[in-house]
């Protein structure tokens, strides 16, 4: 490494296993300060390579060299353009610069991820930190550096271990970005597999879950759930709320309307009682028969002035936006419904000025829906295909914090 | 950590022109750095790609 001309502060290394310690020997030799280490062999395949880990672990505490790694995917940075990754770079063809940073302990998964959310176009990614069997930098080193990052508005974290589970808590309940978490390894056969996976000791998962909630994290169930909260999330910023979110749902289905009111129940968040004002606005629109309730069931309406040019929705809409007993609105839209037009540009329009998040549930055909989708992204406006997870991210946004 | 994330100059060890390997790729991408270009080391033959190569 003494060969290598100029300025050297960081380098990459990826060659088989049995090679890394000397790489990195002379990589401290060269006094280079940052190691990715994204080769395997190490902990996770037994105990020839864990005494290598052990190794290579001694070594960033006896020379100060940092070291990222080993068994990991790097590190890319889709604002700046930059990939250290071993992944074939075709698998980045369009990175989308975003406001979401992850952390992700599985290489191969923070690659999936890019991948996935690159085409189905539904975020954009500011950074994604594979860390592998995080012998060194870990979680609690990433995050300060992620929480100062001008680039990052949330960040989520994908982890199997937790180190140093009382500095992470701590660095959690200072953060003024949202931080979402998904724990893998909490059943005894999960924490099995974790072992094996990127040789991590998992911990006792109720013990886990509760000191989450304190620390103010928000904890994710599965890997899209992660990604919808995050994306959710890093829409709306600078909300904060003050008291559990009151929602109203504007619906064409009673029966959506209800199971709606369940999930924000069952989140501890409120269907609003709307304002008197709101239910004489709306209450114009409904046949004399029906009184305005929230769910706001629009369909009578809508088939009410079927043949009139009246516009049930956006005007259903205004009033709910406006009512000071509402938080945000939680709109149901059918897609491909020619009674049911929701004029997106407007939503988002409202939201804004109003500082009332909205979230849509949607409805219809395949490529309708998608188009939709893509169309309420570019608009700032979060729309979902599962009312449990537009409900959950809703919990996420508007929960009291 | 400024250097894992905005590194001045990288040596990829074990950058390959063989296109079927993940050091191929570290190279390839990690590339646009450096304005004097990444610097594949330890035992990288990336020479197509302009850059120092160790060894020689």
């Amino acid at each position: 490494m003494n060969e290598v001309p100029g300025l050297v502060d960081l380098a990459i290394v990826f060659v088989p296993g049995p090679q890394v310690p000397e790489a990195v020997a002379a990589c401290a030799d060269r006094r280079i300060p940052g190691v990715i280490i994204e080769s395997g062999g190490f902990a996770e395949t037994g105990d020839d390579g864990g005494s290598r880990q052990a190794a290579l672990a001694a070594m960033a505490r006896e020379t100060g060299i940092r070291i990222w790694g080993p068994n990991c995917m790097g590190l890319v940075d889709a604002v700046n353009g930059h990939v250290f990754s071993f992944l074939d770079p075709r698998a980045f063809p369009s990175l989308i610069p975003g406001r979401v940073s992850l952390v992700v302990q599985s290489g191969m998964l923070s690659a999936g991820f890019l991948v996935d959310i690159m085409t189905h176009g539904v975020m954009g990614i500011s950074k994604v930190c594979s860390v592998g069997n995080k012998i060194d930098v870990d979680e609690c080193d990433l995050l300060p550096w992620l929480l100062d990052d001008q680039d990052t508005d949330v960040i989520g974290l994908y982890l199997e271990s937790l180190l140093d589970g009382r500095r992470f808590l701590d660095i959690c309940r200072r953060a003024d970005k949202p931080i979402v978490v998904l724990k893998g390894g909490k059943s005894p056969k999960g924490a099995q597999a974790a072992m094996s996976h990127t040789a991590s000791l998992a911990g006792d998962n109720r013990i886990i879950r509760g000191a989450f909630a304190q620390a103010g994290i928000v904890e994710a169930e599965d890997f899209k759930e992660m990604m919808d909260l995050c994306r959710t999330l890093s829409l709306f910023p600078a909300h904060r709320q003050e008291r559990p979110g009151r929602i109203a749902i504007l619906t064409f289905s009673g029966g959506a309307g209800i199971v709606s009111a369940d999930f924000i129940a069952a989140h501890g968040l409120e269907t609003a009682e709307l304002s008197e004002t709101t239910k004489r606005v709306i209450g114009r629109l409904f046949p004399e028969w029906m009184p305005v309730n929230n769910p706001v069931d629009l369909w009578p309406a809508m088939e009410r002035h079927a043949a009139a040019e009246v516009d049930v929705i956006n005007q259903s809409l205004t009033a709910a936006f406006a009512d000071p007993q509402v938080d945000a609105v939680f709109i149901h839209a059918f897609v491909g419904n020619f009674r049911i037009r929701l004029d997106l540009e407007d939503v988002a329009r409202q939201s804004r000025e109003t500082g009332k998040p909205v979230f849509i549930w949607l409805l219809g055909r395949r490529d309708d829906a998608f188009q939709f989708q893509n169309e309420a992204r570019r608009l700032g406006v979060p729309a979902y295909p599962e009312l449990g997870r537009a409900v959950a991210c809703m919990a996420a946004v508007l929960r009291k914090r | 950590m400024d250097f894992f994330f905005k590194p001045q100059g990288i040596a990829v060890i074990g950058a390959t022109p063989n296109p079927f390997k993940g050091g191929n790729a570290i190279l390839k991408t990690s590339s646009p750095v450096s304005a004097a270009g990444s610097i594949p080391s330890i035992p990288a033959t990336a020479r197509s790609r302009d850059c120092p190569v160790i060894p020689r």
